[in-house]
């Protein structure tokens, strides 16, 4: 029996997709000028990744266009099941989505 | 369809260019100690109008520093950052950078990017360090609650009032980010006046891979719960209430009452709609207010060639006048003086259309005065000097293209006052004056003329070091004795200058050339009155116009040149004893205690004369280019206006010739132009 529910999970195992990571890195300058890049920079993640870092460690400048961009960007993630953390200096970052009301959306959660 | 947008750069420049003006006027008016709120909004309104303008047009660079400068001026304007010098000296200095961006972008050429990103640097800084610099501003900190709503800690209600719940609905138009506007700047500026709680409505909002990411799809919900009055929180939403959809309520339903000055557009205009209002619409913070007021002005804004062509055509319509009166005279008959009577009134009407044609090019003169605060202020520091600008007339108007160039002589003049006129704080304390030197620039009509002063309570002119330097330099001569007017005449002469150390600001000597020449380009003149001790005088005086002119018709053989008036003294005979030929044959006489050289013009201009003896024609007395001759004429014919025709766009540069202008009998009349005129003689008599 035992022996039995092993090669089930094995089996489960082998027919679940490999996890795969994805980072994305900010740029320095993520406000109106360049968030056509940005965007480009989103849409380009691969469908099977299941986990997507935000890197905004170089991030200097951004403003709600991009924040607009990004919480499109979480929440099309969400939908599909995707991980989303970010990392980095996230304090402004944090300030700016819980002033804009977009807490929830950024990290996946809505 | 699609709007080409470059059609409207032009307006974009002129506008920026004068909003950056009043930008460096409210700086230079800012009382660091205590600023006024009104000249920071003033500020802030022109960085954000740019900002939005550049954002617009596609100006990134510009876009991304005013958007640095204007979270800075935010952080002034909420009073987290307290505005001392050195902020006030930056705020100088990214009027410097705008306009050179604007500059540089307008005539496509590369921007400084290191002098951008420097200036930027040092705002961000002060931005980032903002706490350790600022004043008692309460903390707007926000923490988040379970709805992901921020809430916001209570600011500055230091007397407790009321509390009320505003409810505030937040629907921005879809160009809302284009346009310069960031809501989240918004925010942070209402959790200064209360708790706010904020949910964002994502219901508009499309996948990624659908949107067009600088468009605002994102509405908002906010809560504040607040003891500010309507107006403060309306306040924050002046600049974008053009721009979105907006309520403002009490909460229990009942509408609060509204800001009846600030009523709230519900029909967004996007750009492409509307292309003949781009720049208002594109300049958020201008939008509503100064939308408004430049329809309660009445004003439009048109092109100056525009302008110039209905100048040129009143110009022909005068010419015209001229030949039917001239042609109606000689007309007989019946119908002779109806005719003579309607071409009366005809004369009438034209001048009154000259002359609301010609108020149209003028422009007060403050729109050059107005660079000259800064300047001073910026020279008084380096120099180390006490000095303080006072300005009068400025008001007074004149054209446009005086205006334009009179700029550059009105520079040279100042920092020369400065450089050498205004004594260091010691010197002038040790001479019982006011440490704090004065300059005073001034403007008025006097008859058809403008006159500019420029004044200061320095040293004044040192004749005797003047004098010691023009010997030595081998301009005047051991034994010349000069009156003290001559004298001062002497610091306009070329090369000349009596400055030890020779600095970027003066000292080199071609300061004083340059503005006597560029005056008299104008048709002008200026004059140095100084007294030692006590400061000196310029005073600088311009025709009213560059388009018609009033000038002395004269007879040379069969040709007509005009002189203008203002370079005209007087006209006389001389008698055959009154004329001296000197060693190198040259002609002079007697005026006024001197003698002035003879040109005749009949030479000058190869023309054939109906008088070669002098006493048979008639000298007129004129100044130009700092000196005074006798021009020899067959006869004068009479004084009147005359429109200018450029010679150069038509024909090309003739030697001693300012102009053309055709007379009443369709002939063509040359204007003089007096100091190219003595030039040239010089010249040929030198060789």
């Amino acid at each position: 029996m035992k022996s039995a529910r092993k090669s089930v999970r094995r089996a489960r195992r082998s027919s679940e997709p490999t996890a795969r990571s994805e980072v994305i890195a900010l740029p320095a300058d993520c406000t109106l000028r360049n968030i056509g890049a940005l965007r480009d920079q989103l849409c380009a993640v691969p469908a099977d990744v299941t986990n997507i870092t935000l890197d905004l460690r170089q991030l200097e400048r951004f403003d709600t266009a991009t924040l607009q961009l990004v919480a499109a960007f979480a929440r099309d993630q969400m939908r599909r099941g995707t991980n989303l953390l970010t990392c980095g200096n996230r304090a402004v970052w944090d300030e700016a989505a819980e002033l804009l009301g977009l807490t929830a959306t950024l990290a996946g959660r809505v | 369809m699609a709007i080409d947008l470059t059609q409207f750069h032009d307006a974009f420049f002129d506008e920026s260019f004068e909003a950056l003006d009043a930008m460096e006027s409210s700086l230079l008016k800012l009382d660091t100690g205590s600023p006024d709120a009104e000249s920071i909004n003033t500020i802030f309104r022109v960085a954000h109008s740019i900002k939005g303008g550049a954002a617009t047009f596609g100006f990134g660079e510009i876009t991304s520093f005013t958007h640095s400068l204007e979270t800075l001026l935010d952080e002034l304007r909420g009073k987290r950052i307290t505005i001392s010098q050195r902020i006030c000296d930056l705020l100088l200095k990214s009027v410097d950078v705008m306009r050179a961006m604007l500059g540089a972008t307008k005539g496509k050429q590369p921007i400084d990017a290191q002098a951008v990103a420097d200036l930027q640097f040092d705002i961000e800084l002060i931005i980032v360090h903002r706490d350790a610099g600022a004043a008692a501003a309460p903390s707007s900190a926000t923490a988040p609650d379970d709805s992901g709503a921020a809430t916001g800690a209570p600011a500055d209600h230091e007397e407790p009032g009321r509390l009320v719940e505003w409810l505030i609905e937040l629907r921005p138009g879809p160009e809302f980010f284009e346009r310069g506007t960031d809501p989240v700047r918004i925010f942070r500026e209402l959790a200064v006046l209360g708790n706010l709680l904020v949910t964002a409505h994502l219901d508009a909002l499309p996948s990624c891979q659908d949107m067009h990411p600088g468009r605002c799809y994102l509405s908002w919900s906010l809560s504040l719960v607040s003891d500010a009055p309507e107006a403060a929180i309306r306040e924050i939403f002046e600049w974008v209430n053009a721009d979105c959809d907006l309520t403002v309520k009490a909460s229990g339903g009942a509408l609060a009452p509204r800001k009846a000055a600030a009523p709230v557009p519900t029909v967004l205009q996007p750009v492409s709609a509307a292309p003949p209002s781009v720049i208002a619409e594109a300049a958020p913070p201008a939008s509503a207010a100064q939308a408004a007021n430049a329809m309660d002005s009445g004003s439009i804004r048109v092109g100056v060639e525009k302008i110039d062509e209905l100048i040129n055509t009143v110009g022909e319509l005068v010419i015209t006048h001229a030949m039917l009166s001239q042609i109606s005279r000689a007309v007989t008959g019946p119908s002779s003086e109806a005719l003579r009577t309607a071409i009366q009134q005809l004369e009438r009407n034209m001048r009154q259309l000259q002359e609301s044609v010609m108020r149209v090019r003028m422009l007060p003169i403050s729109a050059v005065f107005s660079r000259f605060p800064r300047m001073v202020r910026d020279l008084g520091q380096r120099l180390e000097k006490q000095v303080e600008l006072k300005i009068t007339g400025e008001t007074t108007e004149l054209d446009k293209t005086v205006l334009e160039k009179i700029g550059d002589p009105l520079v040279h003049l100042v920092r020369n006052c400065i450089d050498h006129g205004i004594e260091p704080a010691a010197a002038r304390a040790a001479a019982g004056k006011n440490v704090v030197g004065t300059i005073h620039m001034n403007a008025s009509h006097r008859g058809g003329s403008i006159c500019i002063e420029v004044s200061d309570d320095g040293g004044g002119l040192d004749c005797e070091r003047i004098l010691a330097k023009a010997r030595t330099a081998g301009v005047v001569g051991a034994n010349d004795n000069l009156t003290r007017e001559e004298i001062q005449e002497l610091i306009f002469l070329p090369g000349f200058s009596t400055a030890e150390i020779t600095t970027d600001v003066s000292g080199r000597g071609v300061g004083m050339d340059v503005v006597r020449r560029n005056v008299s380009d104008l048709g002008g003149k200026i004059e140095v009155h100084s007294e030692r001790g006590r400061g000196s005088l310029f005073l600088i005086t311009l025709p009213l116009t560059l388009a018609i002119v009033d000038g002395l018709s004269v007879a040379v053989g069969d040709q007509t040149y005009i002189l203008p008036m203002m370079s005209t003294i007087e006209s006389l005979r001389l008698g055959p004893t009154q004329v001296t030929t000197i060693a190198d044959g040259r002609e002079v006489f007697g005026f006024r205690d001197d003698y002035l050289p003879i040109i005749r013009l009949y030479r000058f201009f190869d023309v054939t004369p109906r008088a070669r003896a002098l006493h048979d024609g008639l000298v007129v007395v004129v100044e130009g280019a700092g000196r005074r001759v006798g021009l020899f004429v067959d006869d004068l014919l009479g004084q009147q206006q005359v429109v200018i025709k450029s010679l150069e766009t038509n024909y090309g540069h003739v030697a001693g010739i300012a102009a053309a202008t055709i007379l009443g009998d369709g002939s063509v009349a040359l204007i003089l132009d007096v100091p190219d005129l003595i030039r040239g003689a010089s010249r040929r008599e030198a060789a």
